[in-house]
């Protein structure tokens, strides 16, 4: 098991997730649907230890979430989890090889360093933006700076990918092409996938889809 | 890719607002090492004003009022081999003879070739019936080189012009010179031993002219030693070289050869023998025999009277027979003219001199023990002391004795005795009558009689300590004086807190804003397992490395900043320095300083701005936004509410209850309730701010209601401008208003002024109690009836250094003033605001009378000369000299209230005379009289002692120029605060520019929807002059409330027109920075910014 989520409550002025359960294995997929405002993101924010919830328990990698300080918690961002958001973000000032590069700057093992680079250089080349190397994200489209940022979510060879709404912001070809290589790469990497979106094409790519509905989380039959 | 790089390519890449850090760090720390450059730049310009107040001179001494020989100047310097330079100084009263213009108090400084020495390049000496002047002399009296200048003298003597039958005469010795040349400032025209920064008015005439013309030639009584290539001298080394080398007449003694039997006789130029001479003197010639001479005003015996005759107290081996206590051996020409024979009893009435020539008759009665023939007193006309204007009287009735004589009473027999015997004494007693009798300050002794020549004998038993010979090493003195002086570094460090803080505050804002921007990016760096820590020191680097060159570029800008204020201290600010010599000096160190302490202050903001930033959750860092939730909202919007309304109620209640009891004169007490008004007005306009869902204006029609409904400057930013604005306009108005100001109070005993009229200041001293009959007859006071029912504070004043607040140097030794303290006790008057314990506060005067032990006297000053002047505080102890070279400790038993004495220790003129009985008459004056003839008054008091040079100023006006320089200081800070709200306002421009560019999707939708430009932008401007409005209204209605005291008093005086043209300065600066944001937004393309968002 690489993670779970057990009984997971939370509220801010009103309850937004209620007992919600999650275990994720690694090769799973699993995509997660609803409707504006269920919290689907602040699932996903649980989840990547960006926001603890208000009850229940996270498990990471075996670990108890709640049981971790704040460096912990980045430790545990940076090695085990990958993000990417529906925005890039990737850093206008940095080219695409630094940009994917930066996860591994808190990492002082000069050799893991240079391992990471030349797994970056593939990653690149694997999403066809070898190319483009040494631009500035300024310089590129919305799609290749969003497959960008995707390479940059897996450079510490995660055991989970976290996905928010990773296509909302790209047309439908590269929408498509973006579904494709995260599954692509679940398989390849044999890790945990977990996307939130609104796609009902990029949720089919998924083995598992789940709905968030009124701060519940229920699993969809296949059809 | 490694951190350095990160932090390069972020650096360039938000190279825009790094500048615009990078500009506010510099204005900061500008604005800190100009300040301090300020201290330097004044220590600098005072080690100056030494060099040209001293030339070469490293060491001096002057013995108090003694005078010595010229000629010991030329001794010492065959004995150093080195210039020793011997001057004669005196005070005096300059007029131009065409003219008629006079100038009190200047310096008449004798001189000779050897001054010279002092000065590079070498200076011209005048020479007979020339006159040098300062140009400061020469302007005040408009002199050129070739006009005449007479200039009026005190009739110096050797003898103190207080002891008893010195005569009183008229000071009117005067010398009609030639200007010859006028010296500049840079070659002896400052000369001075002062330390002061204020120019002396020095006339320079030959020594040798002076010396003559005042009566005392080939005398001095100031030696210069300048320094020369030749090795270091101590003063130690001085003293001892003196001591070889000077001879009894420096020390005013004089050997007299006489005829058999007796061949010697010891006098000094002072009539009296101070204490430790006589012991000196009888310790190294056991043999010498005391004598003691007074002049009595009756012998009388069974109704025979014989007036004005001499009396000798004399030891035994001066007569055959030796008077015994209580007996008196007459002379054979008294005992004829009283008829008295050995037994009979004889009165003597004789007068006993009290200060000011306050004279009182006294009696005692002797029995006749023996009659001695006139002709066998050995040397008998030789006895009596060279009285001034008594020895070369050719008769009785041209005797000034400085007491009154009546001519009446002297017969035909008096004048031939005077013509036969002059001041042979008619009769003889015991030298312990003789002490009884007359003791006085200055002694008893008149002469010694001995046998031998014993010159060489008395000077080995004498110090020179004693008579004040005790070299000084002024330059160094004015050295640390400079280095010690007033802290101007740290004063304008306070005055330019609010720059300071406004420039930091900027710096904070723009990073603030910075790194809002990039809370995006902190959000990626953190989901990707950035340590908060990480970040933070990433973002830091960034930050530190625009600080380091922030920094230094400030510091050197520093430079400029320290200029303006020189320049603003020399001219429009001279009131604080009194001297427009202020030399921009700029020491490395406190660049260095400023540099580092700009660096660690623009640090610490920027760190804890960004520490600030980097609490908000990362989740919300991601999406960009950080809504806080309505329930947290509603309970901060309650809170501050609740503050808000504590605190105006609290203000409220304060003000009424101030206003009606007594304690409605605690401008402090004012001043915190306008602080607690203006931080209950943020808190409620925090409150307003705080946006709240369910908030809704009534009707949305009309630009207000639209502001409300849509005005979206967001609470912290509106909130920061807001405070900014009204801590700004605060300072501004309580510094502007709150000048020190009395007028009205000045009658009051309490105040300052002591409720006293007039403060009278003479160039010569004022010999006379102008309160007793006679002293009002010899300066003619009687006869004016303006002058009728007023008083006069007459107070003896030790020369010293200027301690007031007019003075920038630190004074060891400051002027001391004698005080009545039974009358000031008596009046009640002037307020003492710091005291030791023992000090009764119900009659702190009377703590000054008694001495605390021997040789230990109190003291009271202003508080701000202890504080500022001495740097002391009440209970610590100064070291002075007194007359007989003992120290003398002088505690600081109290600390006055801002009064007219500022820069004089007071201390009980009993004491002082005891301590330091030379002082002769009077040099400072309180009148006590009506108010509505103050000017009446003033003109004929200064008409009537025009030979005494006295020149009177309403006491309120004196007390209001020591406030001038704390008003000047006023104005800088006001100034200086000003430009801090300047600066805040620029603050304020840049958060609405950024909120305007933050909102430009939302105005491209007004537009949209068909809003017309016009109305967005009187929307925007409306929304912005709210805040400006709402910061400057709360600044202005605290600052109001803390001067509210003030306002109400129908005596006050605002200076309301410069404050107003600040203020409207401030709202102008803050209405540009509104409408040029609004403008540009409205220029742009806003459908574009939509199509863009």
């Amino acid at each position: 098991m690489l993670a779970a989520l057990q009984q997971v409550d939370k509220s801010y002025d009103h309850p937004v997730l209620k007992e919600v359960s999650l275990t994720i294995a690694p090769g799973d997929s699993i995509a997660i649907v609803g409707p504006s405002g269920s919290g689907k993101s602040t699932l996903l924010n649980i989840l990547g230890t960006l926001d603890r919830p208000s009850s229940g328990q996270v498990i990471l990698n075996g670990e108890l979430v709640k049981s971790m300080n704040e460096n912990q918690l980045a430790g545990i961002r940076n090695r085990f989890i990958g993000f990417v958001f529906q925005l890039h973000y990737l850093l206008p000032q940095l080219t695409l090889i630094e940009n994917v590069m930066l996860p591994t700057l808190p990492e002082k093992n000069k050799k893991s360093v240079k391992e990471a680079e030349e797994r970056a250089h593939r990653l690149l080349e694997r999403v066809g933006l070898s190319e483009l190397a040494y631009r500035l994200p300024g310089t590129m489209s919305v799609g290749e700076c969003q497959r960008a940022a995707v390479v940059r979510a897996l450079i510490n060879r995660p055991g989970l990918l976290l996905a928010d709404e990773p296509t909302g912001s790209l047309d439908e070809d590269h929408a498509q092409a973006l579904g494709e290589l995260l599954a692509e790469l679940n398989r390849e990497e044999n890790m945990g996938l977990v996307v939130v979106t609104h796609s009902i094409e990029l949720a089919r790519r998924m083995k598992v889809r789940y709905l968030l509905h009124s701060g519940r989380l229920e699993k969809m039959e296949e059809t | 890719m490694k951190t350095g790089t990160l932090i390069y390519r972020n650096l360039r890449f938000y190279r825009r607002p790094y500048l615009a850090i990078l500009v506010g760090v510099m204005v900061s720390t500008a604005v800190l090492t100009g300040a301090l450059l300020v201290g330097d730049s004044v220590r600098g310009s005072l080690e100056r004003l030494t060099n040209l107040r001293l030339g070469s001179t490293r060491w001096a001494m002057k013995p108090g009022d003694r005078f010595f020989r010229v000629a010991l100047a030329a001794d010492l310097s065959r004995k150093l081999n080195r210039p020793v330079v011997p001057v004669l100084q005196l005070t005096g009263i300059g007029v131009n003879v065409a003219t008629g213009d006079r100038v009190q108090n200047i310096e008449v400084v004798g001189i000779d070739s050897e001054f010279a020495s002092l000065w590079n390049p070498v200076t011209v000496i005048p020479a007979m019936d020339e006159v040098i002047v300062s140009d400061n002399l020469a302007l005040k009296l408009d002199l050129q080189v070739g006009d005449p200048l007479l200039i009026r003298l005190p009739k110096v003597a050797k003898t103190p012009q207080n002891a008893p039958f010195v005569a009183d005469e008229t000071p009117a010795a005067s010398i009609r010179l030639i200007v010859r040349a006028i010296a500049g400032e840079e070659n002896m025209g400052r000369f001075s031993l002062k330390n002061n920064q204020q120019a002396p008015l020095n006339a320079f005439v030959s020594l040798e002219q002076l010396g003559e013309r005042v009566g005392l030639p080939g005398s001095a009584n100031l030696l210069l030693i300048p320094v020369t290539g030749e090795a270091a001298l101590t003063t130690e080394q001085l003293d001892t070289t003196l001591a070889r080398v000077w001879q009894v007449q420096d020390a005013g003694i004089r050997i007299e050869r006489l005829g058999r039997p007796v061949h010697y006789q010891i006098v000094t130029d002072r009539i009296f023998f101070d204490d430790q001479t006589v012991q000196a003197i009888r310790q190294s010639l056991p043999g010498a025999e005391r004598m003691s001479i007074y002049l009595a005003n009756t012998f009388s015996s069974d109704h025979r009277e014989t007036p004005y005759s001499f009396v000798a107290a004399v030891d035994s081996g001066i007569l055959p027979g030796s008077p015994q206590p209580g007996e008196i051996i007459v002379t054979d020409w008294l005992a004829d003219d009283l008829h008295i024979r050995p037994g009979d009893s004889l009165t003597m009435t004789y007068y006993v001199m009290g200060p000011l020539r306050r004279l009182q008759e006294k009696g005692a009665g002797f029995t006749v023990s023996g009659i001695i023939p006139l002709r066998t007193i050995p040397s008998g006309e030789a006895m009596m002391p060279a009285f001034p204007g008594m020895n070369d009287a050719g008769h009785c009735r041209d005797w000034e004795t400085g007491a009154p004589i009546d001519l009446d009473r002297i017969r035909d027999q008096d004048e031939a005795y005077w013509n036969t015997f002059r001041g042979t004494p008619k009769a003889f007693i015991s030298l312990t009558d003789g002490e009884k009798c007359w003791a006085n300050p200055f002694g008893t002794v008149t002469a010694f009689r001995v046998n031998s020549n014993i010159d060489s004998l008395i000077l080995a038993s004498l110090d020179p300590a004693w008579y004040g010979f005790l070299f000084r090493p002024v330059w160094e003195e004015g050295q640390q004086a400079a280095m010690n002086s007033t802290d101007f570094g740290g004063l304008f460090l306070s005055l330019s807190f609010f720059l300071i803080a406004s420039a930091l505050l900027l710096t904070a804002l723009l990073f603030s804003l910075h790194a809002r921007t990039r809370m995006s990016e902190v959000g990626v760096l953190s989901g990707l397992g950035f340590r908060k820590r990480e970040i933070m020191r990433i973002l830091m680097a960034e930050a530190l490395l625009v600080v380091i060159p922030g920094a230094i570029l400030g510091a050197l800008t520093g430079i400029i900043y320290n200029k303006f204020i020189l320049i603003g201290l020399n001219t429009l600010w001279q009131d604080a320095v009194r001297t427009s010599m202020l030399r921009m000096v700029v020491g490395f160190s406190t660049l260095a300083f400023g540099a580092i302490s700009g660096f660690i202050l623009a640090g610490m903001v920027l760190f804890l701005t960004l520490r600030r930033q980097l609490r908000k959750p990362v989740s919300g860092l991601v999406r960009g936004t950080m809504v806080p939730a309505p329930a947290d909202q509603r309970r901060n919007r309650k809170i501050r509410l609740g503050i808000g309304i504590i605190l105006v109620s609290c203000s409220l209640i304060f003000l009424v209850a101030l206003l009606t009891t007594s304690l409605a004169q605690d401008a402090e007490l004012f001043l915190a309730v306008g602080g607690l008004m203006m931080g209950g007005g943020i808190f409620l306009m925090n409150a307003w701010l705080v946006p709240l869902p369910g908030r809704q204006p009534k009707r949305v029609s009309g630009i207000l209601p639209l502001v409300w409904k849509l005005g979206s400057l967001k609470r912290g930013r509106g909130l920061a401008a807001i405070s900014l604005l009204a801590l700004g306009t605060f300072t501004v108005i309580i510094t502007g208003a709150n000048r020190k100001t009395f007028y009205g109070a000045e009658r009051d005993r309490q105040s300052g002024t002591g409720g006293f009229l007039l403060w009278g200041e003479s160039t010569m001293p004022v010999l006379y109690d102008l309160n007793t009959p006679s002293g009002k007859s010899y300066f003619g006071l009687q006869d004016e009836p303006v002058l009728q029912d007023i008083r006069y504070f007459q107070l003896h004043r030790l020369d010293g250094n200027d301690a007031s607040c007019l003075n920038l140097n630190q004074v060891p030794q400051p002027m001391m003033l004698g005080i009545p303290e039974r009358e000031f006790d008596r009046l009640n008057a002037f307020r003492l605001v710091n005291a030791m314990q023992n000090v009764d506060p119900k009659h702190p005067w009377r703590a000054l009378g008694k001495e605390i032990v021997p040789g230990v006297i109190p003291a009271f000053a202003d508080q701000t000369v202890i504080t500022w002047g001495l740097r002391k505080k009440v209970g610590d102890t100064l070291l002075f000299r007194d007359e007989t070279g003992e120290t003398l400790r002088v505690v600081l038993a109290g600390g006055l209230d801002n009064s007219i004495f500022q820069g004089h220790l007071l201390v009980s003129d009993s004491l002082l005379k005891r301590f330091f009985p030379s002082i002769s008459g009077s040099r400072i004056m309180l009148v006590d009289g009506p108010f509505d003839r103050q000017t009446e008054i003033a003109n004929r008091l200064e008409a009537l002692f025009v030979d005494n040079g006295l020149v009177t100023i309403p006491a309120s006006e004196r007390l209001a120029e020591f406030n001038s320089v704390e008003n000047t200081y006023l104005s800088v800070f006001m100034i200086l605060g000003a430009l801090g709200v300047l600066i805040g306002t620029v603050g304020f421009g840049i958060i609405l520019w950024r909120n305007t560019l933050e909102r430009s999707a939302e105005l491209a939708i007004y537009t949209v929807i068909g809003f017309s430009k016009k109305l967005i932008f009187n929307l925007l401007v409306t929304e912005y002059c709210i805040i400006l409005g709402a910061g400057m209204g709360i600044g202005m209605i605290g600052a109001l409330t803390g001067i509210l005291p003030s306002l109400i008093s129908p005596a006050y005086q605002m200076p309301g027109g410069f404050l107003l043209i600040i203020l409207a300065v401030i709202w102008v600066s803050g209405f540009v920075w509104i409408v040029i944001p609004a403008r540009s937004i409205l220029r742009k393309n806003m459908v574009q910014s939509l199509r863009t968002e």
